[in-house]
């Protein structure tokens, strides 16, 4: 018997749209409606392990998992070495540089940035010539800029509301990015179920 | 203080080394009956050297001697081998055959648990080119995997002129051609499918660049990347090399896949992965690079780590 496919899912806002993709590709989903809390699911011919996002490159390229889904921001803020393979168009939200209403970004200083993704604003700020500090930060963002401790932040955004109550504009666009769906290397080359999943998917959005 | 050892850099111990030696030991005796020879290079070498000859990946250490000359230990051992060539055998006979077991060091990103030093084991050979040389080649790797117990590897070739054939005839321009190339090194299908969107070409010149890189399997795939190139680009030489390999082929699988044209960049013709079922990483990786040296050459190399773990894995 061949070993199950191993799948990663995102939790959080891309889950839905991500069992709903899978689903559709004809993939056994069940259990995957109501996880509650757990994180495994062994279903016929394969399993799902939910994932956060953010994980769920480390995942992919350690081989771990075959396949995954998960936003393009997660990709280039772990630039791993793993095959992208589909864009899924749902999840769609940007990267931009935020700071407070009427403040501008200092000129010829280094900038304190604040940013749960310090590779992507690092590179971002890198290829126009900018010079950063970057302050790592897990959540709350938006509060960096008001108490002082960074210049802007790098954050992401899908409606905007946020950052406008917080009195935040923004004044750069970073990075637009939508769900993937992501392959092991090795998985990709070897094993045909990767690639058959793959056009189905792609066939599908 | 704490008795650790460098981030990336662990203690082999003795289950494990006497694995390691054994599997060393017997591909050694398999390329050593291939007519390669023993070479072994420095650890350290002059970085400003090394860059002239290709471009080097990312390496954990870059240091100055007293002389003030720039060093890095080797992150490769194929541009050691190709400079030892040329400083030592530039007038001899042709071909020459060696072959290496050498650490090698790579820089990895703190947090993910990566290795910065790891072994290959490899083989060089300058100055034949064509069908026979390709062959004997593929036949060493072969019987590598074979004695090196991983008898049921996945061995995956291309050839990487098709790509170039294929780029030429699209005439898409140089910075389409860079970015393609750069697509496929990073198999990121979504970005190429993007840059095909945006490119102005006509259909079939789109479809061809989208299927290449998807077509896999065995007589088919090769009857399919015929029929989809055909006119672009002349068959004649893979399609023998696959065909005498194919007959000759003992247990390991041979497979053909397109989107192995993907992980090269200095080589010039055929191009192989070995992958082993259930294991996440590449086994062994090699091919044919006519351009770095005033000979035609061709290479591969084993990556121990990833063998013995492997075999570890099919217990």
């Amino acid at each position: 018997m061949t070993e199950a496919l191993k799948i990663a899912v995102p939790k959080g806002s891309l889950y839905a749209d991500g069992v709903r993709c899978l689903q559709n590709a004809g993939l056994d989903v069940r259990g995957l409606a109501q996880p509650e809390r757990q994180l495994v699911f062994y279903n016929q011919g394969v399993e799902f392990y939910i994932l956060r996002p953010t994980d769920v490159p480390t995942f992919v390229a350690a081989g771990t998992v075959d396949l995954g889904i998960c936003g393009k921001d997660s990709l280039v803020e772990a630039g791993l070495s793993l095959a992208e393979l589909v864009d899924l168009h749902f999840g769609a939200c940007r990267f931009v540089v935020a700071l407070p209403e009427g403040r501008w970004l200092p000129q010829g200083e280094t900038i304190r940035v604040a940013t749960k993704y310090p590779h992507i604003a690092a590179a971002h700020f890198a290829a126009k010539g900018v010079q950063t500090e970057i302050i790592k930060m897990h959540g709350n963002v938006e509060l960096a800029p008001l108490a002082g401790i960074a210049d802007c932040i790098v954050d992401i955004t899908a409606t905007g509301r946020t950052l406008r109550e917080n009195k935040l504009s923004i004044v750069e666009d970073v990075l637009a990015a939508t769900a993937r769906l992501v392959a092991n290397v090795a998985a990709l080359r070897v094993d045909s179920r990767v690639r058959e999943l793959a056009d189905q998917m792609r066939a599908l959005v | 203080m704490l008795a650790r050892t460098p981030r990336g850099f662990r203690d082999i111990l003795p289950p494990e080394a006497a694995q390691r030696e054994q599997v060393v030991g017997a591909v050694n005796q398999v390329l050593a009956r291939a007519g390669y020879r023993p070479i072994e290079t420095p650890t350290l070498e002059l970085l400003p050297v090394l860059e002239e000859l290709g471009s080097i990946t990312t390496t954990p250490f870059r240091m100055f001697d007293r002389d003030g000359e720039l060093l890095t230990p080797r992150p490769d051992v194929t541009l050691q081998v190709a400079r030892l060539a040329q400083a030592h055998y530039e007038d001899s006979d042709l071909p020459l055959k060696f072959r290496y077991n050498q650490r090698v060091f790579r820089e990895q990103e703190r947090g993910r648990g990566d290795v910065r030093e790891f072994t290959q084991i490899g083989v060089e050979a300058f100055g034949e080119s064509g069908r026979q040389a390709d062959y004997e080649l593929v036949q060493a790797l072969l019987s590598s995997l074979g004695a090196a117990g991983l008898a049921d590897c996945r061995v995956l070739l291309c050839t990487v002129d098709v790509l170039a054939a294929v780029l030429a005839w699209a005439d898409g321009g140089p910075d389409f051609d860079v970015a393609v190339k750069a697509a496929l090194h990073a198999n990121d299908f979504v970005h190429l499918e993007e840059l095909l969107a945006a490119a102005d070409l006509e259909e079939e010149k789109r479809r061809v660049i989208w299927e290449l890189p998807r077509i896999h399997g065995g007589d088919q795939a090769l009857a399919k990347a015929q029929e989809l190139l055909r006119g672009i680009y002349d068959w004649k030489l893979f399609a023998a090399l696959w065909q005498q390999l194919k007959g000759s082929q003992g247990m390991l699988e041979l497979d053909i896949d397109f989107s192995v044209m993907s992980s090269f960049d200095y080589y010039t013709g055929l191009v192989f992965e070995a992958y082993a079922p259930g294991h996440p990483g590449i086994i062994a990786s090699g091919g044919r690079y006519d351009h770095m040296l005033a000979w035609p050459a061709a290479g591969f190399a084993l990556y121990l780590e990833n063998i013995t773990e492997a075999l570890n894995a099919d217990d």
